[in-house]
C-alpha cells in the first residue's frame, strides 16, 4: 500500500508546519493549508487522500468546509483534529462520515494507525 | 416566572460550558503546538538533520507557547477571582478584558473585531459575577450574528456617577443587535440582568447598555 499524500488544514501555523515535517520525515506526502481558500485550492490541485482538518477556522464554519472538501474529494478519508470538539462537531462530524475525531494533542503514533487506516479504507474502496 | 428562571439557569451554565471548551481548545492547541516542535527536533537529531538555526527556531517556537499558555493561566486566575467574589463585588473592566482574552480566538474564527473602551478608574460592581460575564458573553454574541458582514463591536464600560455603565454597539452595520432574536432570548437577557441587581437598557442606533450598581 503506498504512502498516504496528507493535507493538514490548520490555522496553528507552527503545529500544522511541525507535523507536516514529521510525516514527511516519515514517507508521506504531506502538506499544510492554514485557511480555508488555501485548503480548497490544495485539494484541487494535489488531490490528496487524507486530510486532517480543524473545523475551527477564521472566517468560515468549519463543518462548510469539511462538506466542500467532501465533494471535491469524494475518495478521500477525512479526519477531524482540533483542540476541542463539542458534541455540534461530533454530531456533524458523524453527519458527513468523516472518517475520525482526534483530540490534540495526539501522540504520533495514534495519528500515524489513523492515517493508515483511513488509507487501507480508501484503497480497499477505491474505484478500480 | 419559572420558565425564565430555569432558561436564565440553563444560559449560565451554557455559558460555563462555552468558556471552558475555548479554555480547552486555546490550551490543547499550544500543548499540541510544543509537543509535535519538540518532536520535530528529536525526529531531526535523530536523523543527523538539526542545524543550529532549525533549533533555534524551535525554541523560539516553544518560549512562545510557553508565553501564551502563561496568559491563558493568568487569565483563568482572574475570571476565578472575579467568579469567586460572591458578595463583596468584581471588577467589570478586568471581568470583562479576562472573557475578551478567552474568546479570542471565537472573535477571530468570526471575524469579529471588538474594539474596546473600559474606563480605568471604575468602581467595583455589586452583584454576581458569573451573571454579568454570562450576559456579556450571551450578547456578543448575539451582535455576531446581527451584524452584517464586515460590521464590527464596541465594547465601553465607565462610570456614570451613581453606577457602571457596559455598553455595546455595532460598528459598520445598520443591522439592530438581536433584531432576528426571539422574545425569550431577550426576556433571558432582561432576568440576567435583574438577578444582577442591574438592568438592561435597548436603547436607539443598536446600542444595547447593562446597567450595574456599583459597590460604596
Amino acid at each position: 500500500m503506498n504512502k498516504a499524500r496528507v493535507l493538514l488544514v490548520d490555522d496553528e501555523r507552527e503545529f500544522a508546519e511541525a507535523l507536516a515535517e514529521r510525516l514527511r520525515l516519515r514517507g508521506y506526502q504531506a502538506r499544510a493549508a492554514f485557511a480555508a481558500e488555501e485548503a480548497v485550492a490544495a485539494a484541487e490541485q494535489e488531490a490528496p487522500d487524507v486530510v486532517l482538518l480543524d473545523l475551527n477556522l477564521p472566517g468560515v464554519r468549519g463543518v462548510e468546509l469539511l462538506l466542500t472538501l467532501r465533494q471535491l474529494l469524494p475518495h478521500a478519508e477525512i479526519i477531524l483534529l482540533s483542540g476541542h470538539l463539542d458534541l455540534a462537531d461530533k454530531i456533524e462530524g458523524v453527519r458527513l462520515d468523516a472518517f475520525g475525531m482526534l483530540l490534540k494533542p495526539v501522540e504520533l503514533a495514534e495519528l500515524i494507525a489513523k492515517i493508515e487506516a483511513a488509507q487501507a479504507k480508501r484503497t480497499m474502496h477505491a474505484p478500480h | 416566572m419559572h420558565h425564565t428562571d430555569d432558561a436564565a439557569e440553563r444560559a449560565v451554565r451554557s455559558f460555563a460550558a462555552a468558556l471552558i471548551g475555548e479554555i480547552a481548545h486555546e490550551l490543547n492547541n499550544r500543548l499540541a503546538t510544543m509537543r509535535e516542535t519538540v518532536g520535530l527536533l528529536e525526529d531531526l537529531a535523530r536523523a543527523g538533520k538539526a542545524g543550529a538555526a532549525g533549533t533555534a527556531r524551535a525554541h523560539a517556537s516553544l518560549d512562545a507557547q510557553v508565553g501564551r499558555s502563561l496568559n491563558i493561566v493568568r487569565t483563568l486566575g482572574g475570571l476565578g477571582g472575579a467568579l469567586g467574589s460572591t458578595g463583596r463585588g468584581f471588577d467589570a473592566g478586568a471581568a470583562i478584558g479576562d472573557l475578551l482574552a478567552m474568546t479570542e480566538r471565537w472573535a477571530r474564527r468570526t471575524s469579529l473585531a471588538i474594539e474596546r473602551d473600559i474606563a480605568a478608574d471604575l468602581p467595583r460592581a455589586a452583584g454576581d459575577a458569573a451573571l454579568f460575564l454570562c450576559l456579556v458573553h450571551r450578547l456578543i454574541h448575539r451582535f455576531a450574528e446581527g451584524r452584517q458582514p464586515g460590521g464590527g463591536l464596541a465594547l465601553r464600560a465607565a462610570h456614570d456617577g451613581t453606577g457602571i455603565r457596559v455598553s455595546l454597539a455595532l460598528k459598520g452595520s445598520r443591522a439592530a443587535p438581536g433584531a432576528a432574536t426571539d422574545a425569550n432570548e431577550h426576556e433571558i437577557d432582561r432576568e440576567l440582568a435583574r438577578r444582577l441587581g442591574g438592568e438592561l437598557e435597548f436603547g436607539g442606533g443598536g446600542v444595547l447598555t447593562i446597567k450595574l450598581a456599583a459597590l460604596p
